[in-house]
């Protein structure tokens, strides 16, 4: 059997904690061998994410340390671990190659960071153990908060401690949730649990579900949960604020698609739980798009439309249906790649402080960024040629397909709310009568300029390939929802 | 049906510290209330691997009524991990007051704008 599970976990973690190493033999052998360990990364992924059409239907279980699973812990590979451990190494990877000053700078920490996040995010999405789970989740969490402490200003710092504070409690929650599953069932495996889980008395079955749903919420924000999201997401570095905002969401995100369709999984329990979400992610859409109207500071307004879209994912899987939960997958893919390259764009803009006014011109100013800014949130609007025009689309097919009309018009509501504070923005930043001091260095270099072109090409792409990619989802959808 | 002693005291400590988070302003005393809440999951965790009458789970004793182990080593990695995110909270903590000169969420808010 392939040891490629765990290897994907292993070799980012030996990859961090050989960096500190060689970052000691200077900036010419640093950079092509932290370049080249990204990629190794997301090769070694995605030939491990190709092993699961291997097994068919049935997931590919591998037992670490070859011990049964009634002592073992083992990694479990199916389709929907695929689709997100593929997505989330790419991310990583773009986060990788743009963030190429803290190479020169010889800032080692950054990459250990990084590295330790993408192993935790591999082990998070390829566990099937409820524990491990939780130990991955804080393994990823606990990298990302200095990560957002970077620049050590006062503001970022205290942004990260809200973030962690608002995580730790979220993570409690879940924690709670495995305790009181280990406790009725005696089990931590996902595949005993789910098939013991039905049998439990209904006030344990709903104190279960209640801890994780909270805590799952906290973790993406979903409002009333949200209010740590637009600070740590706003004061981070660019290329951080593009993985907590582009990938380290998707995590949340896929663990609420993977636990909750397994425990709630039928009856009075899963109709329940589609209905908090369906309410919670209803509340989120038009609460985070309204947030992000009030506010001035561009990256801010990107935090807080990211709020909005983590309402249409939760909404997507409140209306349930291979229709829903296959559009909420789709937005996970379309939310990766135009809310990270929208953060990059805007880091090319201008350095440090991201107030709106200080943007003035900087879209013609700086052509390339400018291009990638237009189409990243031109796709978060959610129009034609983007792809998130489809995703969205299969989110309201979905929910007229369940007779849920108001649900169906929450998404162009949320767009046209949008193309509000996208069209202030705009003119702003695309002003053809600012003036530039001169001597300011927007130069993009080439892999950066790589970067911002995969991301901005990606948004079109995955419209001309949506009617592959629909197919895709709605048949990992079909193989969630049974 | 009666509850043990030792989970009203896991409720309790659960409560108690979520409540401190929400609602303290000092930012060590929230760091507190985050480990009080902590403390309460990991007494939970120990006092349902044991039902009074078990034994220590050691191998060769001829135990037949144990306590289990799992939950046992699950407290230890837990308690590992509550460790070090309490480091790094502090950590937080003595950053910011070196920036802004105080703990107080409210002082720090308004020295912000």
């Amino acid at each position: 059997m392939s040891h490629l599970p765990v290897l994907v976990i292993a070799i980012p973690l030996v990859f961090a904690f050989a960096l500190p190493l060689i970052f000691l033999l200077g900036p010419r052998v640093r950079r092509p061998v932290v370049f080249s360990m990204g990629w190794a990364y997301f090769a070694v992924v995605l030939i491990m994410a190709g092993g699961w059409r291997d097994a068919g239907a049935q997931p590919l279980v591998y037992p670490i340390g070859g011990w049964g699973p009634e002592i073992g812990i083992a990694l479990r590979l199916d389709a929907l671990s695929a689709v997100f451990s593929a997505l989330l190494a790419l991310g990583m990877l773009l986060v990788i190659l743009y963030s190429q000053e803290y190479v020169d700078q010889g800032e080692s920490k950054y990459y250990v960071l990084l590295f330790i996040v993408a192993a935790g995010m591999m082990g998070t999405v390829l566990t099937a153990d409820f524990f491990n789970l939780y130990v991955f989740i804080e393994m990823t969490a606990i990298s990302s908060f200095p990560l957002v402490a970077l620049s050590r200003k006062g503001k970022a710092v205290f942004a990260a401690f809200y973030y962690m504070v608002f995580t730790m409690v979220s993570s409690a929650l879940i924690l709670l949730a495995i305790i009181l599953i280990y406790g009725a069932t005696g089990s931590l495996n996902m595949a005993e649990v789910a098939a013991g889980f039905g049998d439990l008395s209904t006030t344990l079955r709903s104190a279960i579900i209640g801890s994780l749903v909270v805590g799952l919420g906290v973790k993406i924000a979903l409002i009333p949960f949200h209010s740590w999201l637009p600070p740590a997401h706003a004061e981070a570095v660019s290329p951080v604020s593009a993985l907590l905002s582009g990938v380290l969401l998707k995590t949340g995100v896929y663990m609420m698609i993977r636990l909750l369709p397994m425990l709630a999984a039928g009856g009075a329990d899963a109709l329940m739980v589609r209905r908090v979400l369906l309410a919670i992610g209803s509340l989120t859409i038009i609460g985070g798009h309204l947030l992000a109207l009030g506010q001035d500071n561009m990256k801010r307004i990107l935090a807080c439309s990211s709020v909005a879209h983590m309402g249409y994912i939760a909404l997507g899987l409140g209306i349930g249906g291979p229709l829903g939960v296959g559009g909420a997958l789709f937005h996970s893919l379309n939310h990766l790649l135009m809310k990270s390259g929208a953060f990059f764009a805007v880091g090319r803009m201008v350095h440090g402080d991201f107030q709106l006014e200080l943007l003035r011109g900087k879209g013609r100013a700086a052509p390339l960024p400018g291009w990638a800014f237009a189409a990243c949130t031109g796709a978060l609007i959610g129009l034609p040629p983007f792809g998130s025009f489809a995703s969205k689309l299969m989110i309201v097919m979905g929910a007229l397909a369940a007779g849920m009309i108001p649900a169906a018009l929450l998404l162009p509501i949320g767009g046209v709310l949008s193309a509000m504070y996208y069209g202030r923005a705009y003119r702003v930043i695309y002003d053809a009568a600012a003036n530039f001091e001169e001597g300011e260095d927007l130069a993009v270099p080439l892999q950066t300029a790589g970067v911002l072109g995969f991301t901005a090409v990606g948004c079109v792409v995955t419209l001309v390939a949506s009617p592959v990619l629909w197919r895709f989802f709605l048949a990992v959808a079909g193989g969630i929802i049974g | 049906m009666a509850l043990p002693v030792a989970y009203w005291v896991v409720l309790i400590l659960f409560g108690m510290g979520l409540y401190c988070i929400l609602t303290e302003r000092n930012l060590i005393k929230i760091a507190v209330g985050l480990n009080i809440m902590e403390a309460g999951l990991l007494l939970f965790l120990v006092r349902m691997a044991y039902s009074p009458g078990d034994r220590a789970p050691l191998l060769g004793t001829g135990v037949i009524r144990m306590a289990d182990p799992i939950p046992h080593a699950l407290t230890l990695t837990a308690i590992v991990i509550a460790a070090s995110t309490t480091a790094l909270l502090l950590s937080f903590i003595i950053q910011i007051h070196r920036h802004y000169g105080t703990v107080d969420i409210d002082e720090i808010r308004s020295k912000m704008k």
